[in-house]
C-alpha cells in the first residue's frame, strides 16, 4: 500500500511540525523541498542533581532543581527546494538542536518549523540495528526505521548492499561486523531512502577514503538531482565544496548567512 | 493532619514526574494559555483533545511497517540461536503448571478437576499482561538511541512489545485448545466469549502499559517498581486459586476492584466452566479496558512530547 506513488511512511506526515497545530499555514503553499523555519526556539532542562528516585520525591519533596537553557533563540531561516544549505558554529551553539528540530525528534518550545516532502536524516547511522540479527534483516528493520515500505526496501536490496560493498557479509549476524562495517551499512540504506530532503549531521567520515569519496559523490549526486540537503558540519572545506548557501549559528541565533564562501571564511577568521 | 500534608507532597512528586512540562509554582496540570513555552499556537487553531488523537492514530496507521518490523525484530531475537524456538516461551508455563499442580493436588489437596487445565485457562491470560508490563517499562529507555535521534511516533515502541506477546499468547492458547479438547472440554461454543475477552484484555494491558513505559522515563524508580507491582498483583488475582475461595465479604471487593479478576474470569469460565459469562461482567470488563487504555494513551501521549530529551 504505502502513501501515492509508493511512498509511504514520512511522506504521509511531513508537513506540519512545531508547535501543536501551529503550521498549517507555514508550509501550506510551498514546493516540496522547502524548510521552513520561524522564530524556532528550543530549551533544555540542565539540571542541578536530577532526582530520579522515589526516596528523594519522598523524602525532600521539592522538585528537582533545573536551569532552562536555551539552545536555540529565535531561528528564523528557509531553504529552498534543490537548495544545499550549512549550518555551521562552534560546540554548543544549537546546530545539532536545529537539526532535530527539522527531523521532528524533539518539538519546539516555541515557533514552527514545516518541511514540505519526505525526509531522510542521517543523525544516527543503523539506526534500530540489532546485533543478533543478519545484515540483511537489519537492513529492512533500518529501512522501516527511516520510513521506507518493505516493498521499497525489497526494490533497492541489491543496490543497498552494492553500495556498501558487504554483499558476502549481509547474512552474518550485525554484531560480528566491525564498526566500519556497520556503519556502512547503516549509511547505504539512509542514502537510498530517495528523499525530497536531506538532513546530514556529521556522519561523511565513515569507512576509508575510498568509501568516503563514495559518499561524498552520493550525496553531490542527489544534490544533482534536486534533493534539498541541510548539512551541519565542523569540516569547513566540506561545507564549502557541498553547499550553495552556509548559515552560521552562534549560542542559538544567527550570525551570519550567505554566500558559503564569504560565511566561511567569516567564521574563521572570528574573534571569540 | 500532618500526614494528610506529607500525602499531598508525595502526590505533587508524581504528578511533576507525571507531567511533561512542569514549572515552579503551579499545582495543576493544565496548560495555561498564556504559558511562554507554547506561543507557537495561535489562540483559535489550537486543535481539540478528540482531533489530535485522529491526526495521532492515523500517523500511526502510516507507521505500521515500522510496527511490523518491530515485532517481527522482537520475535526474531527472541527465537534465534535456539534450538527449542517458540517451545521456550511454553515451558515457562509449563513449568508453573506441574509446580502448582503437585502443590494444590497433592500438598494443599484442593480438589480442583483437571487442574492444569484449569490453571493454564488462568495463567496464559496472565502472562501476556504480566510480560507485557514488566518489558513495555523498560522499553523507552532500552531504546534511548533510537528515540533521541529518529522521528517515528513514540507508540510504536511499546505497541511492538504488545503485538509480540499477543503473538506468543496465541499460539500458547492454541496449544491449550489442543489440551482441552484432548479431555473432553468442547468449548467451541464458547470461542467468540475468548476472542473478546483476549481483545478486552489487549486493551487494558496496552493502556497499562503505555502509561508505564513513559512514566518510567521521567521517573526510573519504575524500573524496579514494577516487577514488584505485578507480583503483588498476581497474588491478587485469582489465577493460581479459584475465586470462590476467597471469603465472600471480599470476593466482590477483589472481583471489582481488581479489573483483571473479571477479566481472567471470562476466560476461565469459557474455557475451563463452559458458561457463558454474565452480562454485568462482560460490561464492567468493556468499561475498564476502554477506560485503561483512551487514559494510558492520553497520559502517554502527553509524556511523549519531551521524550527525546528526557529519555
Amino acid at each position: 500500500m504505502g502513501g501515492a506513488g509508493g511512498r509511504g511512511g514520512q511522506n504521509a506526515m511531513a508537513g506540519v511540525c512545531g508547535a501543536v497545530g501551529g503550521a498549517e499555514g507555514a508550509g501550506g503553499g510551498a514546493a516540496v523541498g522547502t524548510i521552513d523555519i520561524r522564530d524556532l526556539w528550543e530549551h533544555y532542562r540542565l539540571y542541578h542533581d536530577r532526582t530520579h528516585s522515589l526516596k528523594e520525591v519522598l523524602v525532600r519533596f521539592r522538585r528537582a532543581r533545573y536551569e532552562n537553557l536555551w539552545a536555540l533563540q529565535g531561528v528564523t531561516m528557509r531553504v529552498e527546494p534543490g537548495e544545499a544549505v550549512g549550518v555551521i558554529g562552534a560546540n554548543g551553539s544549537g546546530k545539532s538542536t536545529l537539526l532535530k528540530c527539522v527531523a521532528r525528534v524533539i518539538e519546539p518550545s516555541r515557533g514552527t518549523v514545516s518541511v514540505r516532502g519526505r525526509v531522510s536524516a542521517l543523525l544516527e547511522l543503523g539506526a534500530g540495528f540489532h546485533p543478533d540479527l543478519t545484515g540483511r534483516e537489519n537492513v529492512f528493520i533500518n529501512g522501516a526505521m527511516l520510513g521506507m515500505t518493505r516493498r521499497e526496501v525489497r526494490a533497492r536490496f541489491d543496490e543497498i548492499v552494492g553500495f556498501s560493498e558487504l554483499e558476502q557479509f549481509i547474512d552474518s549476524p550485525v554484531r560480528t561486523y566491525s564498526s566500519g562495517m556497520y556503519m556502512r551499512l547503516g549509511f547505504s540504506v539512509a542514502v537510498h531512502v530517495d528523499p525530497d530532503v536531506l538532513l546530514v549531521d556529521e556522519v561523511l567520515a565513515v569507512g576509508d577514503e575510498q568509501f568516503q569519496a563514495k559518499c561524498r559523490a552520493r550525496i553531490a549526486a542527489m544534490k544533482a538531482r534536486g534533493v534539498t540537503i541541510l548539512f551541519v558540519s565542523h569540516d569547513l572545506p566540506r561545507v564549502q565544496e557541498v553547499c550553495d548557501r552556509v548559515v552560521w549559528l552562534d549560542r542559538g541565533v544567527v550570525r551570519a548567512e550567505g554566500a558559503s564562501a564569504e560565511v566561511v571564511q567569516e567564521y574563521a577568521g572570528r574573534s571569540e | 493532619m500532618p500526614a494528610v500534608c506529607r500525602l499531598g507532597s508525595v502526590a505533587r512528586g508524581l504528578l511533576f514526574y507525571v507531567r511533561g512540562h512542569s514549572r515552579r509554582g503551579r499545582a495543576s496540570a493544565i496548560i495555561r494559555r498564556d504559558d511562554p513555552l507554547r506561543m507557537g499556537a495561535p489562540e483559535g487553531r489550537r486543535r481539540r483533545g478528540a482531533e489530535m488523537m485522529i491526526a495521532r492514530l492515523r500517523e500511526l496507521y502510516s507507521f505500521r511497517e515500522l510496527l511490523w518490523a518491530l515485532v517481527v525484530r522482537e520475535l526474531k531475537v527472541k527465537y534465534k540461536n535456539s534450538a527449542l524456538g517458540f517451545f521456550w516461551s511454553l515451558l515457562n508455563p509449563v513449568v508453573t503448571m506441574l509446580v502448582f499442580t503437585f502443590v494444590f493436588s497433592f500438598v494443599f489437596r484442593a480438589g480442583i478437576e483437571h487442574f492444569p487445565l484449569f490453571f493454564l485457562a488462568g495463567m496464559l491470560p496472565w502472562n501476556f499482561f504480566a510480560l507485557s508490563l514488566n518489558r513495555a517499562t523498560t522499553s523507552m529507555i532500552e531504546n534511548a538511541n533510537l528515540i533521541k535521534k529518529v522521528y517515528f511516533p513514540r507508540e510504536v515502541i511499546p505497541l511492538s512489545i504488545l503485538i509480540t506477546n499477543l503473538i506468543n499468547f496465541g499460539l500458547e492458547l492454541v496449544v491449550l485448545f489442543a489440551f482441552l479438547l484432548a479431555w473432553g472440554y468442547f468449548f467451541l461454543p464458547y470461542l467468540p466469549v475468548v476472542l473478546l475477552a483476549a481483545a478486552l484484555l489487549f486493551l487494558f494491558t496496552g493502556g497499562v502499559a503505555m502509561f508505564l513505559s513513559a512514566a518510567a522515563v521521567y521517573f526510573r524508580d519504575l524500573q524496579q517498581l514494577v516487577p514488584l507491582g505485578v507480583m503483588i498483583w498476581f497474588y491478587g488475582t485469582a489465577v493460581i486459586y479459584p475465586l470462590e475461595f476467597i471469603p465472600a465479604s471480599v470476593r466482590a471487593i477483589l472481583m471489582y476492584g481488581n479489573p483483571m479478576n473479571p477479566l481472567i474470569s471470562l476466560f476461565r469460565g469459557s474455557l475451563y466452566g463452559l458458561s457463558w459469562p454474565k452480562w454485568h461482567v462482560l460490561v464492567y470488563c468493556a468499561v475498564a479496558a476502554v477506560a485503561a487504555f483512551a487514559l494510558g494513551y492520553g497520559l502517554f501521549a502527553r509524556m511523549a512530547r519531551n521524550l527525546a530529551k528526557e529519555v
